[in-house]
């Protein structure tokens, strides 16, 4: 039997605000516990959420890049559970009527572009922390302890359409969405810290089939790798259970990083009934036209957009575009870079290797760098006329990211001049030639690669700054 | 609609209420006055009406949502709030045992 896989795929972001969603409480991660609480993220009575403004904003924008139609009205609801990290005893949602619809995200799997639908992108607000104590989890453990620091601070959840067909497109489209959020500043996107989760749908179904088969839930992905590894797993699985005739039933599993391995969380009855209703707190959200088009403006080129235009304007290869759109920041300094310069290629390949080389030895972003694209220009600009050779340029890119001066202040005070004169350089060629004679009898046999040291002595000789073309032809001049 | 002993008995556990026969009979009985009274108000032909959340923001006039900026204020109590907790430990709430020893 040949089978067909369907996936889907729910993402949580935490959404990159001062204040959490419906109070005015900091959203800072780190703090003691319960220090950033108040009574209405606390469920007083009494007390009454108002909307973060930015948030709506931020997904606004998120919507607006996947390509989604922005209901001009919307409404919170209440998804009523209990669980201790939930104060209020409900979560505010949205249920019928999302912020947004009908969107789409491309991604590019082996070379193809594939289109995977988005069914809607709402807000909500997250949950507080669990401390278990008398174990290291929730099982076994004696009492626990609440935290509800992290509670009420916004969350943006995007639902893709089943339109997922392998867990290596799952894993792309997680990455691809990740890379969104941070390029639109509206979420980090780490996976590994939480401020991004996603639970996958996975169900199969025979080829050519077109009725969905019975779904199963996946949760505790902590990486894009485990991801595809966890999807995998349950794929596998459920081919297993069919091809031997047995059935898939309903269920939520839990991926293992350490076994990577699924394994069935236990489920209670009824405890899906989360009774949404309207919050009678909260009026409906309108946004109007006028917002959405203030946010369209703001949000800039898309990163596909941008990586197209990239392509066919600088012609640089896809592998380093994607390098230098990772942020927005790096790509507007990739663009005044080459205006100012005049070099695409040389501004990308500097851009991409050392500058890259030392913000991640010193652990740092180009962001917070002394480094500007007028001062990486000027530096192209002197190897490019040969004022300095391009090793001597790779030790002052260095000293200008740590100490923010000019390339050519450096250039003078670090005595790294690139000599070009050749009156100045025949007679180091000269002497050069004079005191290896083994080389020069090398070259003579038709050995050209000789030439290399007697070039090298010659470096050695000016410190490196002599230009290694016109001390190359001096030399050959002298061999003659 | 009616509802019957079995949806009070589902809507009671939803809610974490324990709730007598006796109970259970005359919520039953309660629920269905008050649903049949929505009953004769759902009577009313509202097709070509939109729902009426607030009268301030009625139709015809400028749609406008109260939101608050992005703008952090600490609230100045939060001891208080810890202290209506039933038990604390290290400024967190203590809750009992979440997960009972018969489950998995």
């Amino acid at each position: 039997m040949n089978f067909e896989t369907v996936i889907g795929l729910e993402t949580h972001a935490q959404l990159q605000t001062e204040s959490k969603m419906f109070c005015s409480c900091p959203t800072k991660f780190g703090n003691d516990p319960n220090s950033n609480i108040c009574p209405v993220c606390t469920g007083q009575p009494g007390s009454l959420p108002v909307i973060n403004e930015k948030a709506i904003r931020l997904a606004v924008k998120t919507a607006l890049a996947l390509n989604c139609k922005i209901n001009n009205e919307s409404v919170f609801a209440r998804k009523n559970y209990f669980y201790p990290d939930l104060p209020k005893d409900y979560q505010i949602s949205q249920f019928e009527m999302p912020l947004a619809e009908h969107g789409y995200l491309e991604i590019e799997v082996g070379g193809q572009i594939r289109k995977i639908g988005i069914t809607r992108v709402h807000l909500e607000e997250d949950a507080g922390k669990l401390v278990h104590k008398g174990s290291a989890g929730i099982k076994g453990a004696d009492y626990s302890l609440v935290d509800l620091n992290r509670t009420g601070t916004p969350l943006m959840e995007i639902v893709s359409e089943p339109d997922i067909r392998t867990p290596e497109e799952a894993r792309i489209f997680m990455e691809e969405l990740a890379h969104i959020l941070r390029y639109l500043e509206v979420c980090d996107a780490k996976l590994e810290e939480g401020s991004m989760r996603c639970d996958a749908n996975i169900s199969i179904r025979e080829t050519g089939e077109t009725k969905l088969g019975v779904k199963t839930e996946l949760k505790n992905m902590n990486s894009f790798k485990a991801v595809q590894k966890a999807l995998e797993k349950e794929e596998t699985r459920q081919k297993e259970v069919v091809s031997e005739g047995g059935k898939i039933f309903q269920q939520t599993l839990l991926y293992d990083e350490a076994t990577s391995s699924v394994h069935p969380m236990r489920s209670k009855e009824g405890s899906h009934d989360y009774r949404y209703f309207p919050d009678p707190d909260l009026l409906p959200l309108y946004v109007d036209e006028k917002t959405i088009e203030e946010v369209r403006s703001s949000a800039g080129e898309l990163p596909m957009d941008k990586f197209k235009r990239f392509l066919s304007q600088y012609g640089i290869p896809g592998q380093d575009i994607t390098v230098l759109i990772e942020s927005r920041h790096t790509a507007d300094f990739f663009e005044e870079t080459a205006k100012i310069s005049g070099e695409p290629k040389l501004s990308a390949n500097w851009i991409i290797g050392d500058v890259s080389a030392y913000l991640n030895a010193n652990d740092l972003s180009l962001k917070d760098s002394k480094l500007s694209a007028a001062a990486l220009s000027e530096l192209i600009t002197l190897v490019k006329n040969s004022t300095v050779s391009g090793n001597s340029a790779k030790k002052i890119l260095g000293e200008m990211m740590k100490t923010g001066k000019k390339a050519k202040e450096l250039v003078e005070a670090m005595g790294a001049t690139q000599i070009s004169d050749e009156a100045a350089l025949v007679e180091i060629a000269k002497k050069v030639v004079a005191a290896n004679p083994q080389s020069v009898e090398a070259y003579k046999n038709g050995k050209e690669a000789a030439i290399k040291h007697l070039i090298g002595q010659a470096m050695k000789e000016t410190k490196g700054r002599a230009n290694p073309q016109v001390i190359e032809g001096l030399i050959k001049k002298e061999l003659c | 609609m009616s509802i019957s002993k079995e949806t009070v008995e589902y809507t009671a556990k939803l809610a974490r209420l324990g709730l007598s026969e006796e109970e259970k009979g005359l919520y039953a009985k309660q629920l269905n006055d008050i649903l049949g009274y929505v009953d004769v108000i759902n009577s009313v032909d509202t097709k070509n009406i939109s729902p009426t959340a607030s009268t301030r923001l009625s139709a015809g006039k400028q749609k406008t949502t109260p939101m608050r900026q992005d703008k952090t204020v600490k609230f100045d109590g939060i001891e208080k709030i810890i202290g209506n907790a039933p038990a604390q430990e290290d400024n967190m709430f203590k809750v009992p045992k979440i997960m009972g020893d018969d489950e998995q």
